[in-house]
């Protein structure tokens, strides 16, 4: 009886350290599947991206409450005036902006005015239904007041959106 | 007296060999773990896009101190002796090991100067 009782708790013993090993590779199993995924997940700059490129049309158009003239007449090269890169926000595809000035009845004093990829649109107004699409576009979407030479009360909305990705450099 | 002192001692044993296993595996679960956090790729790739963002929200004549205490350390623990940032056209490159190193682009047009602090680990970027 003895005997049989000490052949059980050795049989117990080499059970429990069988299924402690199994534990410990599940644990492992997950660290590494964990770590991977914190690994490929980017930096996602993409908001605080198209936020910065709305602030800086925003500022340079508009001064102490006052939008530019020529930008007024709709005869202002934003990208010359404002120094943005129009190469990049204009042909590279990962950049959207849109911007459009209405008076206060909301009538259009310029027609709307569109550069970059326009598909980038579509995505922000996906964004905008609460459905979130990891690979979309990130968008910013803003509308400011003021006034013209005349004293005439404007509005000003602007939408820009990036898509701007990470890159592995090759040059250099 | 002779066969239970030998039956006592193989358990010991299993029971030591069991411990140091066990410590062994975790040890080596924590260092992969540390070693992954810091990965070289999340350090250039953070520090590239903020460094873009900071010279694309600068105004003309503007100066900014940027800390890259983290880019600075990791390069020294790759033994990596060559300025870790520099700029290439209109993008911001950063290195803490040979190799690609990663870059990100600024879409404003200013030319950002980039000057370095090394002992305290410091960027000043001027516009």
């Amino acid at each position: 009886m003895i005997k049989i009782k000490k052949l059980n708790k050795h049989a117990d013993t080499k059970l429990l350290s069988i299924w402690w090993f199994a534990v410990l590779t599940v644990i492992a199993g997950g660290v590494i599947i964990g770590v991977t995924i914190f690994q490929s997940a980017k930096v996602d700059v993409r908001v605080l991206e198209s936020d910065i490129l709305s602030a800086k049309i925003i500022n340079c158009v508009l001064d102490k409450g006052y939008f530019n003239s020529e930008f007024v007449v709709g005869k202002m090269d934003i990208f010359s005036v404002c120094g943005l890169n129009k190469e990049l926000l204009t042909t590279k595809g990962n950049y959207y902006i849109k911007f459009q000035l209405n008076d206060i009845a909301g009538k259009e004093i310029f027609p709307l005015m569109k550069y970059g990829n326009n598909a980038l649109e579509g995505d922000c107004l996906i964004q905008q239904s609460l459905i979130s699409a990891r690979n979309f576009a990130r968008c910013s979407q803003e509308s400011v007041s003021g006034l013209d030479s005349n004293g005439r009360k404007l509005v000003l909305s602007i939408m820009t959106a990036s898509n701007k990705d990470f890159r592995l450099e090759t040059t250099r | 007296m002779n066969i239970k002192n030998k039956k006592g001692d193989e358990v010991v044993l299993e029971t030591i060999i069991f411990i140091v296993l066990n410590l062994v595996f975790f040890s080596m679960m924590i260092f992969f773990v540390v070693r992954a956090g810091s990965s070289d790729v999340a350090i250039e790739e953070a520090n590239a896009k903020k460094i873009a963002l900071i010279i694309d929200a600068m105004e003309p004549k503007m100066e900014v101190n940027v800390s890259l205490e983290q880019v600075y350390n990791q390069a020294s623990k790759n033994k990596f002796t060559n300025v870790p940032v520099y700029v290439n056209g209109n993008t911001i490159n950063v290195k803490v090991k040979d190799g690609v190193g990663s870059g990100f682009d600024f879409f404003t047009t200013l030319k950002p100067q980039l000057f370095f602090d090394d002992e305290n680990k410091l960027l000043t970027i001027r516009t």
